[in-house]
């Protein structure tokens, strides 16, 4: 029932009230394009970063700094720590870490590496 | 949104003036509505024009997080405010809140209105005589409603409240209206 008086109301709302008079659409999207040349449009964000991959890159670095501040730290906080060198008499173009193990690595060097050689030299 | 509007979407942020003003045309009753109800029928057509304007500048960055509509009712919204504060600082604020709808003028304007079932009658006096005594909010979300059929998104971002907001200022003034036509007979 009130439902029914409420439609009625907002039947004689919408019969009693106009909508406001609008201009014809071609005059006002004419005068519009003449005010539009006038102004440029946003750069559309589209062709820069987006702000997620703003956010994303900004975390990565954050991480990046605090792995680098914990690998500083551990390094830093073993006092035992010894460097030893070992002189390895033989020629070589290039040396690989292989494996790093807390107690044996492997480093392999190349001899006689030769760029200019299809065949990549010889090792 | 459609396949259609989307194409002329696209075609408007690359700087396509015809496909924005085919893409906005629709929506040219409803942006009229909000800046007729705010600002007054005085200045409504050129916040109307500014609104659009603004939209064009903006549309390369228009990501439909929300609907166009609801989207070019909260440009229009703020066109409004920024009328208001002009005309406050020139000293001539005349808003539709200060002044009152402007009922008159507006019925006079017969030739090609949309609302030509308007009633001349003594209850459509005492309807309009009703939302005159309404608080301007509730008046303001009454006719955004039921005169101009926004729906509640898009008078929650012509008039900048929340939904549930404008839902009870809805209530409220259904109920006060109802009571008011009750006085008067109606």
């Amino acid at each position: 029932m009130m439902t029914e008086k409420q439609n009625r109301d907002e039947e004689l709302i919408s019969q009693s009230v106009q909508t406001p008079a609008m201009r014809d659409g071609d005059g006002f999207w004419a005068d519009f394009k003449a005010h539009a040349s006038l102004r440029s449009q946003d750069a559309s964000v589209r062709t820069g970063p987006s702000a997620f991959s703003l956010w994303a890159s900004g975390l990565a670095t954050a991480a990046a700094v605090l792995v680098a501040g914990f690998f500083i730290l551990s390094a830093s906080s073993v006092s035992a720590t010894q460097l030893r060198f070992i002189d390895v008499k033989s020629e070589h173009s290039a040396v690989m870490i292989l494996t790093s193990d807390p107690e044996a690595g492997t480093v392999v060097w190349i001899e006689g590496l030769n760029a200019d050689d299809p065949n990549g030299g010889s090792s | 949104m459609k396949s259609a509007e989307r194409k002329l979407l696209e075609k408007a942020k690359r700087g396509d003036m015809d496909a924005f003003a085919e893409l906005f045309e629709p929506l040219r009753p409803i942006i009229t509505a909000v800046a007729y109800r705010i600002v007054g029928a005085n200045e409504a057509e050129d916040v109307t024009m500014e609104t659009f304007l603004r939209a064009w500048q903006a549309i390369p960055r228009f990501r439909a997080t929300s609907s166009l509509r609801t989207w070019t009712c909260r440009i229009a919204r703020n066109c409004c405010l920024d009328m208001l504060r002009k005309s406050k600082h020139r000293g001539n604020l005349v808003t539709a809140s200060e002044n009152g709808p402007d009922w008159d003028s507006v019925a006079d304007q017969k030739a090609d209105h949309p609302s030509s079932h308007i009633i001349k009658s003594e209850t459509a006096e005492a309807v309009r005589g009703a939302l005159a005594q309404l608080p301007e909010e509730h008046r303001q979300v009454m006719l955004l409603k039921y005169s101009d059929n926004l729906s509640y998104a898009e008078i929650a971002a012509a008039t900048g409240a929340a939904i549930g907001t404008v839902m009870s200022r809805l209530y409220y003034g259904r109920r006060k209206m109802h009571t008011l036509l009750k006085e008067a007979g109606i």
